[in-house]
This record gives C-alpha cells, structure tokens and sequence, in this order.
C-alpha cells in the first residue's frame, strides 16, 4: 500500500459515519429517560433486613446450643426477616498464623455458616432461607442469606475485602463487603472490625475511610445469576470500544469502581471498637449503668460525638442506643469484666449497626437491641431494619421505554422527506378531483393538452423527487405523455409545479383508434428516501379519422367520433360490416355498404372544388393552426365545415389527412421495382390501376381527377404537374414512420437500400406525372 | 486497513428489518401501521394511493431491530406496480378483513404475487384483520384463518387496529423470526466474528436492557 492510499485509508477511517456509535450514543440517552420517569414504571416493596454482629472471640458456639441464637437473630414477635445479613468478628484468633493462613479462618467461617444455617432453617418453622454468600478475612465474616422465595430476586452478588491496620494490610482488622441487587435495588453490606484501644479514634475513622475508598466491588459473581448483557452484540470498531468504555467495557466499569456508597443502600456493622470518651472515668460509667443512665453515657460515646462532628460515618444513621453496652463482659456471664486480675475496662458500644441510603425514608429502624448470649466478651447486636426496595414493573416499563422509542422514532420518520401534490384544475369549476389523478378530458388528435400539478415539500428536509418507470418498463411514462421537469429539488416550504403534456401523434391514434391502447397510465413519482405516489394519467380520447385505416373509414358511414372505443369492439363492428350483418350496432356508426371514398376525404375535396381550385399558391401555403384543428373536429363529428374557413386550411388538413392513414393509398408492394422509361410508361400503369385494391382505386381516381381539375386553373393558383406530382408522392406513398415502422409490412417486402428508394420514388413521380396528364380514365 | 470504515458502516449494530404491508383495499393495513407506529387509529377510510413506509425501533432483549415498515396500496389497478416492492421485503405481512370475504379469497392471489416476487426466504404472516367487529358482521371464522394459514404453513394472529388487538404481537413475531433467521445466516457465514460482550453489570440504579 503507498503511503498515499494509507493516507486516504486514514481519512476515510476518520471521516466515516460510524453507525455503532450513534447506536450506542442513542441507548445511553434512551437509559437516562428512562432513569428519568423510573417513578412511573417503580412499585415498592418493603421487606425486613436483619442485620447482625458479634465479636465472637474466637469462641464457637456448641451445636447443642444453637437454639441460643435465635435469641439474637429473631424478633420477640413479628415475622422473620426477608434478609439475614450477619456480621462476625474474630472468628479466629488474631495471631501472626491466622493471619498469615485462611486455613482456620475457612474453617471457622464454614462451621459459622453450618450453625447460622441450621437455626434459620430450623424444622419448626415454614420459613427456608438460602445463603447468598460468604465472604471472611481472618478474623471478619460476613453471611448473607435471603427467604427461599426471594432468592430468584437476587443477582449480581460481588464481594470485597479490605484489610486495614497498622501491620499492614493483611487484616487483623478491616472490612468485608457484599453488594447485590435485590428486586431492583443495590444493597450493600459492610462487616468491620476496626482499630481497637479507647485513645485510638483518629485510627478507628481513618480504618473506616480506608474501607470506604478501598473497597471495590470486581469480583465475578459469588453466585446468582448474572443479568443479560446491557448492550447488543455486533460490529463495533475497536476505536468506538474504546471510546466508549465507561457504557460498553463491563471489566472498565467495575475498575472505575463500585464501591460502597454507589448502593441504594449501605447496611454497615462491626465491632467499631468505639468507647466512651476519656472525660468519663470507669468508675462514673459503672455508676450511670447502674442508675440505667444510658442517655448520658450515649452522650459520651465516641462515635456519636465523632459522628457529630462529621469526622466520620457522614450520612449514616444508626438508631439511639438504648441497650447496655456489649463490651466487655466476662465470658459465659452477663457481668462486666471487673475481675480484680484482669485490666479493667470502661464498657462500650463497641458493636454497632448503622445504615446509610440514598432516600432516607427507604429504611426505618424497627428495633435496635442486643442479646445476651455470653459466648463471649461482647455481646452480639441486632437490628431489624424496614427497607423499601424498588421493583420494576416489567409491563409498566415496557411501556414508557415504548413511549421513549415512539418519541424518537417520531423524529426518525420526520426526518423524511414528505410531500403534498395538488392537481390544478383548470377544467370543470368546483369539481373536486382525487388528488392522485390527473384528468385530461377530452384529448383530440393532434391538440396539445396540458395539465399541471403543484408540489408542496411539507417537510424539514430536502426533498429530491423524479419519477421512475414501473417494474419491467424502460420509460417512465407512455409515448404520448411528456413530464417537466421529470425530476427536481425542493427546500423546506418550496413549491414546485409539474407540467404533464399529451400530444396525440399518428402512431398513438392508430393504437388508441383501434382500442388497442387507452389514455390511461400510472406514473410513479419517487421521494428519495421517502414514499412514491402513484399518479393516475389519462383522458378520453377523441376519436379522429386521422391515424384510421381506408377500409374502417369507409365502411364508416356516420362521425367517426362516435364508434364505439374498445379493441373488442372494434373487431365486432368490423367483422359485422364485412359481412353486412348489423342489426346490433348503434346507426349512427352504419349506415349501409361500404362507401366508394371515405366521407372525410369527399368532404375536404368538395369544399375546394367548389372554393378553391383559384386559389393562389393552392397547396403550397400553410393554413391557420385553430383553423385545421376546427375543420379536423368537424370531419369527426360530422358537423357543417365553416364556410370561412381558408382555402389553405383545408388543404393542409386533406394532406395531413392522406399521409395520417393507417395504411397509404398506394400500397407498398405497387411500387416499381423497375425504372420506367417511355417504353414501358404504359402498360405499368396499366397493371397498377388493375392491382390497386378497389377502395384505394376509387380514391386514387377520385383524387388525380380532382388534380386535373386543378391544373387547368393553373394560371391563378400557380400550381403546375410537377409540384402535384410531388404532393402525391408526399401524400398517397408509403412514407411516414407509421407505414414503414409498420413490421409486417416492412417483413413483408425484401429489404430496400437507400439509393434503390430513391429510384422508386423517381418513377413514381414519372407515373404521378402521366396520370395527371394523361387521360386514362 | 483500507476497509475498516467499510466494516463499520456495515455494523450490525441495529439490525434494520424491512417488512411489507399488503392485502385488499380496504383491509385495514394502513391503521396497522398507524396504531403499531403512532398507537393511534382514524375511523375515516383514505385509501392509499402509492406505498410508503415508517421507521419504528423495536428493543428486544438481547438485540436491537430497526424494523422499515412499508404500507402498500391494495386496489387492484395498483396490483402490478406494487409487486416491484417485494423483492426487498424480508417479512411479509398479509392482510385480511374478517368482515370481507372477497379479501380473504384473495389471500390466494396474494401468496401467489408474494411466490412470484418476493425472495424465496421472506417471513410470512397472515393477519386477519377488524377482529373487534360485531359477531354478526363477521364473514371468516378464525377457524377459517388458522386453518389457511396453517395450510401455507405460516404464522397466523387476528387482530385489531381499532381496539389493539395483537397488533405489536403479529409485527412482533415476524420481526423476531427474521432476526434469528438473519442470526443464523450470519452465524454460518462469517462465524466467529463478532464480538460479544461479557455479562453486564449495573451500577446502582443501572442499566438494563429494555
Ligand atoms: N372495525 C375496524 N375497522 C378498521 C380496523 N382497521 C381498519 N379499519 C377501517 O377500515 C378502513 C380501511 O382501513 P385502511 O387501513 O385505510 O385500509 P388499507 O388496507 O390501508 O386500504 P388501501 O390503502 O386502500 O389498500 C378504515 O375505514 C378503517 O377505519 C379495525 O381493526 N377494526
Ligand atoms: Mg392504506
């Protein structure tokens, strides 16, 4: 490749429309609107979540006891939870082995499982609950189970863990997390064991910071089903995948993150480790326990006071702490550790449930308790929380997204080019036509006919139009029909006007005449790019002598205008004319046998026999245009010929009216093939008078004798033998395209060159000139 | 390189699915499109004289269709012309009127012009249209349908554009056969192309496929 075509590779690259892209660009708009209305499609559900922690230390609870921990995990009354999410801490020691080795840790975390799972699906009660799932770091565990008949509702499970802390990371403390999308809304939960020791609450807040910015959800799916792809399949370029990464790329999404605070809503609870505040001695505490002075202690307490000063856990809420502290009691009692041997300890809230949601009324704390299970040194906690979880409505959904697409399919379609075409009518006032035909009336032969139609572009785009031939046809219109302009532009509001123009030209006559066409056709008129109108063309045709066979004419006694008009018609009145046989035609078409010379043809030369043999340059001067058109309708309909009416016009109608015969008056095949000199001038003659067929023989005569009558008027119509001679080769020959397009009689003869043409002519002109000076008959 | 851009004006992102609207004058094929396209209908009978074609996006789960949907005139004198529309046509959508007896024996004729001019592979359809009609004013059973359709081998619905009745359910259906059948042509010729994308995840509120 050269680098020029690598140059125009480049830019075609560049300047190219790429599809995929408005495709995706158009989909995130189409999930914004959506977003938007979500109101409108969004029932909501409100079920119970529990959430549980406990510091266990490294205590496990004996499978005959249990059934101790309903105590903690269920309600004094009311129904059980939808959720159970229950947080542990040390469920290990936490010595440099345990953290080094998830062995123990697996282990503990499985047994947890097995008890949590025994007493949730304790035979007694209907209830099933499965797990979601389980995610442990050392020493923290967290479990997540749901009611059996929720757990189709739950997808996209993804875990995190983060250790926090000074020996690093590895997590002797920190956080596990569970994020899933439960119904339609993400909920996400936090186990947490934070810094210890009462003086360390700087610790304690930067552990939760860390947590919150560490944690991101990346993990393939624990379990659940995964939903179905958000976007399509298909040819994307790797550019446009690129580009548009943040909708496209799942792995970059989940790199820029989910993390905690992304969820609807947060349920968060540890062993925080938060104690009262230093100002409070031991011995004061002991004595506010005693007076159940909790409101004061609360008062004290690190986190709320932390938390007041917005230096921690912002946008949480947790309920008032209206239990005992859970920390920290001598083991297997419900005393606090004052043995005189141990360190003595202040006691704390060090275990602690908060919540965090995007709309705050979506969760409200039922009950907010502990429970006395004395495994321990902590007590664990409970709360039973109110969640509001948003369920899309399929059905409803689907019909604002239809709406969404409605809208935008609606400017789709307006990007069409549309138009209004209007027929002018110029004809019958007030008749309202349809306005896909345009109706020419009465259509004459030879009479220009015009028609017109206005173009409106009713659309905010261009419209380019033209009009197209149908299928299997070359031309967009029949011969006797002419467009203009066949095609053209228009600009918004532009009105354009389309002029349609019949001119009945000799062949179209022969074919109309014989009922073998109809002025009648269909025009497609193309709006690129949008719809085609089909456009209804036609007139009656006026029927005309012009362009009729001899025969037809002659065995026509009335106007020809009014025969009847079909092909199969026409045969029947032929077919009854030759054999006589009439009874059923109209009268006016039949009149008797056939006539000696068509009444058209008797017509003209009467009336220049009695007004025009005296005429100067008779023959030669044209006649008046309305004038021809006049004396032509009055041949057709039979009506009187003008007496006023000039001598030129009507001879330019009878040549006009011998050369338009379907078939000439000397028949092709009487044509010499011979050159005739003096010596065989007469008995050709002879033998063409013989061959000519009757009706052409009586016309033949009939009109070289009125030519001789001519001549001998010649001196005041300037007219001589030989300019007649040469009007009878123009008139009376094989000579326009009908009778020589004509393939039956051109097949018929043997093909005929240019120069012998030109000599059959020649002596045509010889034989017009005897007729006309000879008196042979 | 040099057809890259080629490649992706050629995407497959949207699948644009051409379907024809034909049947007798009359039948009710132009409120079809109207109430699938607008979701609306106008009692007032103007005949359609030409053939034109509205845009309507149809999300399905796992794929986006663009379907063109072109409404053809009915009337007899029109017949020939319209057939030159067929060959483009990847679905066929038959029309009938349950009230007109004549336009459902005509519904041989048109499978006839479809035989004759569409392409050999076109997903076909036959709606039995103005399902809503009084009882007594009904003239073909949806026996008689189902069991015409049955005889061609083709997927029948009555419908209704007046009340909707199955009118998304019949563009439906043939859009989605035309889709898997344009799935599985594609699938054989050029496998192993396309790219697909893992599963989805939504952030919070996220997104989801319509
Ligand atoms: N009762 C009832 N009437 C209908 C229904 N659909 C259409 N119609 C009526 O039937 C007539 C014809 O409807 P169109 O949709 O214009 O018919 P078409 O098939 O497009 O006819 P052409 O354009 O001439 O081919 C109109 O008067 C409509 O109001 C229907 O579902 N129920
Ligand atoms: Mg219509």
């Amino acid at each position: 490749m050269t680098s020029l075509q690598t140059a125009a590779a480049e830019m075609e690259k560049d300047v190219e429309f790429d599809p995929a892209a408005v495709s995706i660009i158009r989909q995130h708009w189409i999930d914004r609107q959506l977003k938007k209305r979500e109101l409108e499609f969004t029932e909501y559900r409100t079920v119970t979540v529990f959430c549980g922690t406990y510091n266990v230390n490294a205590k496990i609870i004996a499978d005959e006891e249990v059934q101790r921990l309903e105590e903690w995990l269920f309600p004094d009354a009311g129904e059980l939870a939808d959720i159970f999410a229950v947080g542990f801490q040390e469920v290990v020691d936490l010595n440099a082995v345990n953290v080094a080795m998830d062995g123990k840790s697996q282990q503990r975390a499985q047994a947890w499982q097995d008890k949590l799972d025994a007493v949730l699906n304790n035979k007694r009660r209907e209830e099933r609950y499965v797990l979601v799932a389980e995610r442990h770091l050392v020493g923290i565990l967290l479990l997540v189970f749901v009611k059996g008949v929720h757990s189709k509702k739950v997808r996209e499970v993804y875990g995190a863990s983060v250790g926090v802390g000074l020996m690093g990371m590895a997590g002797n403390k920190g956080g596990v997390s569970m994020r899933l999308k439960f119904y339609d809304s993400y909920l996400c939960f936090v186990c947490a064991h934070l810094a210890a020791h009462r003086e360390n609450v700087e610790g304690r807040n930067s552990d939760f910071t860390n947590i919150l910015q560490k944690t991101i959800f990346v993990d393939k799916a624990l379990s659940g089903e995964a939903d179905t792809p958000v976007t399509g399949q298909g040819d994307v370029t790797e550019e446009t995948r690129k580009y548009f990464s943040e909708v496209l790329d799942v792995e970059s999404t989940l790199q820029t993150g989910i993390s905690i605070l992304d969820h609807d809503v947060v349920f968060f609870m540890g062993d925080l480790n938060y104690r009262l505040d230093e100002s409070v001695d031991t011995e004061e505490c002991f004595a506010k326990l005693k007076a159940h002075d909790l409101d004061f202690l609360q008062r004290y307490d690190q986190l709320n006071m932390e938390r007041i000063q917005g230096r921690v856990f912002s946008g949480f809420s947790e309920s008032p702490l209206n239990f005992l502290p859970t920390y920290k009691y001598q083991p297997g009692t419900s005393s606090y550790e004052r043995r005189p041997e141990k360190k003595l300890r202040c006691p704390a809230w060090c275990d602690r449930i908060l919540w965090r949601a995007k709309e705050p009324e979506q969760v409200r704390c039922l009950s907010y308790r502990r429970a006395e299970l004395g495994l321990s040194d902590h007590k664990p906690v409970a709360a039973q929380l109110l969640t509001k979880v948003r369920m899309v409505v399929k059905a409803q959904r689907q019909e604002v997204a239809a709406e969404i697409h409605r809208l935008l399919d609606k400017v789709e379609n307006d990007q069409h080019p549309k138009v209004t075409l209007e027929v002018f009518d110029n004809s019958t006032l007030g008749s309202p036509r349809p306005l896909n035909t345009i109706d020419f009336g009465l259509v004459r032969y030879g009479v220009e006919c015009r028609q017109a139609l206005t173009i409106t572009n009713v659309s905010n785009v261009a419209a380019h139009f033209r009009f197209v031939p149908k299928l299997e046809e070359e031309t967009i219109c029949k011969s006797w029909l002419s467009i203009q302009p066949r095609f053209g532009m228009l600009l918004p509001n532009e009105v354009g006007q389309i002029n349609f123009k019949i001119l009945i030209d000799l062949k179209t006559a022969k074919m109309l005449n014989t009922g073998r066409d109809l002025l009648d056709d269909i025009l497609i008129l193309r709006l690129e790019n949008g719809q085609d109108f089909f456009l209804s063309v036609g007139g009656t045709y006026a029927r005309s002598a012009f362009g009729m066979d001899l025969e037809d004419l002659a065995s026509c006694h009335g106007p020809v205008r009014f025969l009847p008009l079909t092909a199969a018609k026409w045969s029947q009145f032929q077919s009854s004319t030759s054999t006589a046989d009439k009874p059923h035609l109209p009268p006016t078409s039949v009149g008797g046998p056939t006539l000696s010379v068509p009444k058209e043809l008797w017509r003209l030369v009467d009336a220049l026999y009695r007004r025009g043999l005296t005429e100067k340059d008779l023959f030669i001067q044209p006649g008046v245009l309305t004038e021809v058109e006049g004396v032509r309708e009055a041949l057709d309909t039979g009506e009187e010929l003008e007496e006023n009416v000039s001598v030129h016009s009507l001879t330019e109608v009878l040549l006009s009216f011998l050369t338009s015969l379907a078939s000439p008056v000397i028949p092709r095949n009487l044509l010499p093939s011979v050159e005739i000199d003096a010596q065989i001038l007469r008995p050709w003659t002879r033998r063409f008078l013989e061959q000519l067929p009757p009706l052409n023989y009586n016309i033949f005569v009939y009109l070289v004798s009125f030519f001789r009558e001519v001549l001998k008027y010649h001196e005041s119509n300037r007219l001589n033998t030989e300019k007649l001679a040469t009007i009878c080769s123009k008139t009376l020959l094989p000579c326009n395209e009908l009778h020589w397009g004509d393939s039956v009689e051109v097949a018929s003869g043997p093909a005929v060159g240019k120069g012998e043409e030109h000599q059959r002519l020649q002596s045509m002109q010889v034989i017009f000139h005897y007729f006309l000076t000879t008196s042979v008959f | 390189m040099a057809n890259r851009g080629k490649q992706a004006a050629q995407s497959k992102y949207d699948h644009l699915i051409k379907l024809l609207l034909i049947g007798d004058s009359g039948v009710g094929k132009s409120c079809l499109l109207l109430r699938y396209s607008e979701d609306s209908f106008t009692p007032s009978f103007i005949t359609t004289i030409g053939i034109d074609f509205k845009i309507k996006s149809l999300p399905l789960e796992d794929k986006k269709l663009k379907l063109q949907i072109w409404d053809t005139a009915g009337q007899e004198r029109f017949r020939t012309i319209t057939t030159a529309y067929y060959r483009g046509a990847m679905g066929i959508l038959l029309v009938y009127d349950v009230t007109d007896e004549r336009s459902f024996a005509n519904v041989k004729n048109w499978m006839r012009q479809i035989e004759q001019h569409a392409s050999e592979s076109v997903n076909k359809i036959l709606i039995g249209n103005k399902c809503d009609v009084d009882p007594a004013d009904r003239r073909v059973s949806l026996e008689q349908g189902r069991k015409l359709a049955e005889e061609y081998g083709i997927i029948f619905f009555e419908t209704s554009a007046k009340e909707n009745v199955n009118v998304d359910e019949a563009f439906y259906t043939v859009a989605r056969d035309i889709a898997l059948r344009i799935d599985n042509e594609v699938d054989l010729t050029a496998s192993g192309k396309n790219v697909k994308i893992g599963p989805g995840v939504g952030r919070a509120g996220g997104k989801e496929c319509c």
